[in-house]
């Protein structure tokens, strides 16, 4: 009877969250995807720099699933005082587009804190392609609709959409080809089996170098620092696309606005160290921060596009 | 088929699934302590005072382990626990 | 040879006190997650990745290659010592591993296990060492219709897994398939079976079904018989290998690394693989199959093997071109980019430093794991000798533990329970488990492989026949089953034929 009170107090002690300064206790940080992605990655480097910076550590919390539905609806349920925290990236705006409903309102469950980081995407085709250019390339799809493929990391993903837009804005007909990954897709691109994909610009980079791919623009405002040898569509004449792959942090609706301010000064922070600078630059991801107005401005903008790609292109989903 | 063993079979899956429901609302420590307590003293008639450290030894123990040394996040209930 | 002395500045550099102290910290935090059932290598690499960032290229890659090998090791503990697969490639080990626990053999099978594993991881580290580019530039040859050839002769294997009745094992690896292809298909977006419950849109997960079929299952069917295992303080004889078992092992061992090794190489989730068709080949050519499945030493010997080098053989696609072949590769690569290497053939040239510490750390790893894992038997075994009363609440318990922790999902410990329950009728019934959790790995596999090898030939069947690679593989399931059909064993086992 005693060990059992004794052991209600010690549970008891440990519940008091003191209203001290933010924060006072260990913050947790969903990643709705699996561990070892890209954004889970990004998401443990900014926690082992919180952690350094707070002295109280930020635990990343992986729950994938529904390609990042699950994570989403379980960060919104959690309380809004700032202890937790969600990671997301450009499918939170593309799902919106494909799901007939979703467990969460992308714009009033959550209140964004930080972009945190973007990243390019580029056009690659297997290194047998006949096309040297995009111009090539172009000319090549038309005179073969339907008949060359290109692949994707999955139905619905950022990879997916972005073609489609591709597709509808030049004009092409390419036949879609489904990955469970990006490794397999990556793959088959580089074996020939598979014409083109888009991929980002970093996970095409170790191939590119050793002439297994080849890139044949990328899809910005401004050419890549990392291949400055590749054109961007907007200077081959085509209709300037510019997708990237953002990463960016939100936290639960109604979360203090004074919380959601320490949390973006701590990311602008960290993301001007040289280190994560450095970090980052090596898995091809430019640091962003920004205000969260910025974010926001992003958002809208996002949520706007997609929906609109998928649709056009008679998308499905469930 | 044999089937002597369906009772402990059906106490055990009762517990699991009660644990499980459990889980996330009362939190890791507490589940699984009171789950190991329930299956040691209840069903295996163990001594009480064993079971109690032997549960909240696991419980504890693997908590600090997973949760704090490794960081791979257990449930915590609403209350902090 | 120039091999050997460019071994030798990888072993100078793999050999440093420090390097060495940081593969033992990633062996050992890799051993400890992968007793943990479910959670795996993947969680235990993403975990130690950030703390790498400040240290030197080498040191990170040997820490995480450590995670990776230790993981390995972790998960068969459990199999042998528990019956609970660590992961999905640990199936087949609990089979006969916890057959060889009950009749006392903890100590040899965990030894053996151990020893195996070594011999493969060395053997396969070789092997990498010599012929990554040319085998790299094969499996580059990969595409859809090859993995689809590749995962039939994978479900040809389920054939040969089985002991019983050939229609029961037909029924299980049914039952296998149609779990499998639970979840949000990716060809059409369309969701099969999910119910709704968004976390079944990925599919049910092999973790919960194999933890569940075999860990939870058999601890219903024993909690009954309360009481040690085999309870006498354990004498040397039985820590350590006899010498028929380790005799019987060895073939088995070359054999698994082989296997292993091959199906490893192919870039993709094929790897997991390896440990069943492992089984499946020392059953096919043992002199008494019908010891499988209770306790025979090559079912430990092979698959632990098979295992082992697989993980090698799925860096080589990784070193030699800079793809990788699936998730844990992938984050090696990470690994590898942030600390500023780019693999590929020019790795060699411009970092040997760095690619042959590699090579020479995971032979370092291989090391460290035996050293660390030999003396652990003892320990184990003791823990045996606890009344199983006490034991089987903690496993349980760690089995929530596990299974919730890879997703942090409580849907992947009801499917555990439910698969719990469901093998637990299962082996009233004498069916034998092992081939569903093989139909739940191989049917979403399988069928995006097909579906994607109709995408790009346009709906065209004749696509697995065009190519080589696919079309001689089919032709060797064919062969395969037409022989099966001919030879008089199988047609009585089936009943075409009266013995």
């Amino acid at each position: 009877m005693r060990f059992a009170l004794l052991l209600l107090a010690i549970f008891a002690a440990g519940s008091t969250a003191a209203q001290t300064t933010y924060p006072s206790r260990p913050v947790t940080i969903v990643v709705p995807f699996s561990p070892g992605t890209g954004i889970d990655i990004l998401a443990r480097t900014l926690g082992e720099r919180f952690s350094a910076r707070w002295g109280v550590p930020l635990v990343v919390e992986n729950k994938p699933g529904a390609s990042g539905n699950i994570g989403a609806e379980s960060a919104m349920q959690a309380a809004a005082d700032g202890y937790t925290l969600l990671m997301t990236a450009t499918s939170f705006a593309t799902n919106v587009a494909l799901a007939k409903r979703l467990p969460y309102d992308p714009q009033k469950s959550f209140a964004p804190v930080a972009l945190v980081a973007t990243g390019t995407l580029a056009l690659v085709v297997a290194p047998t392609s006949p096309a040297r250019t995009i111009k090539e390339f172009v000319e090549l799809v038309r005179a073969k609709p339907g008949v060359l493929n290109y692949a994707s990391t999955g139905n619905g993903t950022v990879q997916h959409l972005t073609m489609e837009l591709l597709k509808q804005a030049l004009g092409i007909d390419l036949v879609h080809v489904p990955y469970k990954a990006n490794a397999g897709a990556i793959t088959d691109v580089a074996g020939g089996h598979v014409e083109a994909m888009i991929t980002p610009v970093h996970t095409a980079g170790p191939l590119v170098k050793q002439n297994r791919l080849r890139m044949l623009a990328v899809l910005s405002a401004e050419r890549s620092p990392v291949f400055p040898s590749v054109p961007t569509l907007k200077e081959e004449g085509f209709p300037d696309l510019e997708v990237e792959v953002w990463y960016a942090m939100l936290a639960p609706a109604g979360t203090p606005q004074p919380v959601v301010a320490r949390l973006n000064s701590e990311v602008q922070e960290i993301l001007d160290s040289n280190e994560v600078r450095d970090a980052l630059a090596k898995q091809g991801l430019s640091p962003v921060g920004g205000s969260p107005e910025r974010l926001a401005e992003l958002l809208r903008t996002e949520l706007a596009r997609w929906p609109r790609v998928v649709a056009k292109a008679g998308i499905k989903a469930d | 088929m044999d089937l002597s063993d369906a009772r402990i079979t059906a106490v055990i899956v009762l517990l699991l699934g009660a644990a499980t429901f459990a889980l996330e609302r009362a939190g890791y420590r507490a589940t699984v302590f009171a789950f190991l307590l329930v299956v040691l003293a209840a069903v295996e008639r163990r001594p009480p005072w064993l079971s109690i450290l032997l549960s909240g030894g696991f419980a504890l123990g693997s908590f600090y382990l997973i949760n704090t040394v490794l960081r791979v996040p257990l449930p915590v209930s609403r209350w902090g626990w | 040879m120039e091999i050997l002395s460019n071994l030798a500045l990888g072993f100078s550099i793999a050999l440093t006190p420090q390097v060495l102290a940081y593969a033992f910290i990633g062996c050992l935090f890799g051993t400890l997650v992968g007793m943990l059932p479910g959670v795996g290598p993947l969680t235990g690499i993403s975990l130690l990745l950030p703390v790498t960032y400040g240290l030197n290229p080498t040191i990170a890659i040997v820490m995480l290659a450590g995670v990776y090998y230790g993981a390995m090791y972790g998960g068969s503990t459990t199999s042998i010592l528990m019956r609970i697969p660590g992961e999905a490639a640990s199936v087949m080990t609990c089979i006969d591993g916890y057959a060889m626990t009950q009749k006392g053999r903890a100590g040899p099978a965990l030894a053996i296990a151990a020893i195996g594993s070594f011999i493969a991881g060395t053997v396969s580290v070789v092997g990498l060492m010599l012929l990554a580019p040319p085998i790299a530039a094969v499996a580059l040859k990969f595409g859809p219709p090859e993995y689809a050839a590749l995962l039939t002769l994978g479900l040809l294997v389920l054939a040969y897994l089985s002991s019983g009745s050939t229609l029961k094992m037909l029924l299980m690896a049914l039952v296998g398939l149609l779990v499998g292809l639970v979840g949000i298909d990716q060809m059409s977006g369309f969701a099969r079976f999910t119910w709704n419950v968004p976390e079944l849109a990925d599919g049910v997960g092999v973790v919960p079904v194999a933890v569940g079929l075999f860990g939870i299952s058999e601890i219903m069917l024993s909690a009954r018989s309360s009481g040690a295992l085999k309870v006498q303080k354990p004498r040397l004889a039985d820590l350590v290998p006899s010498r028929e078992e380790m005799r019987a092992s060895a073939a088995p061992i070359l054999r698994g690394t082989l296997i292993g090794f091959l199906v490893g190489v192919v870039p993709g989730s094929a790897h997991i693989i390896s440990s069943f068709v492992s089984y499946a080949l020392e059953k096919k050519i043992s002199k008494h199959p019908e010891r499988f499945g209770h306790g025979a030493v090559e079912g430990v010997a092979g698959p632990e093997s098979a295992n082992n080098s697989a993980t090698s053989g799925a860096f080589i696609p990784l070193l030699a071109l800079g793809i990788p072949s699936g998730a844990v590769p992938a984050v090696m690569l990470a690994a590898l980019m942030i600390h500023g290497i780019s693999p590929g053939p020019q790795l060699m040239q411009s970092r040997p430093d760095i690619f042959w510490g590699f090579i020479a750390s995971m032979y370092v790893g291989n090391v460290v794991l035996l050293i660390l894992n030999l003396p652990m038997v003892g320990l184990f075994v003791n823990l045996l000798r606890i009344p199983y009363a006490y034991l089987y609440p903690f496993i349980l318990a760690l089995c929530l533990l596990g299974v919730y922790s890879t997703n942090q999902s409580t849907v992947d410990v009801w499917i555990a329970i439910g698969f719990g329950v469901l093998g637990y009728f299962l082996r009233k019934l004498e069916f034998d488990t092992a081939p569903l959790v093989l139909g739940v790995i191989l049917a979403p596999m399988l069928e995006l492989a097909i579906r994607q090898s109709l995408a790009m030939s346009g709906g065209d069947w004749s696509i697995f026949a065009k190519r080589p690679i696919a079309g001689t593989m089919l032709a060797l399931v064919a062969a395969l089953l037409i022989y099966n059909l001919l030879s008089r064993g199988w047609r009585t086992r089936v009943g075409l034929e009266e013995k």
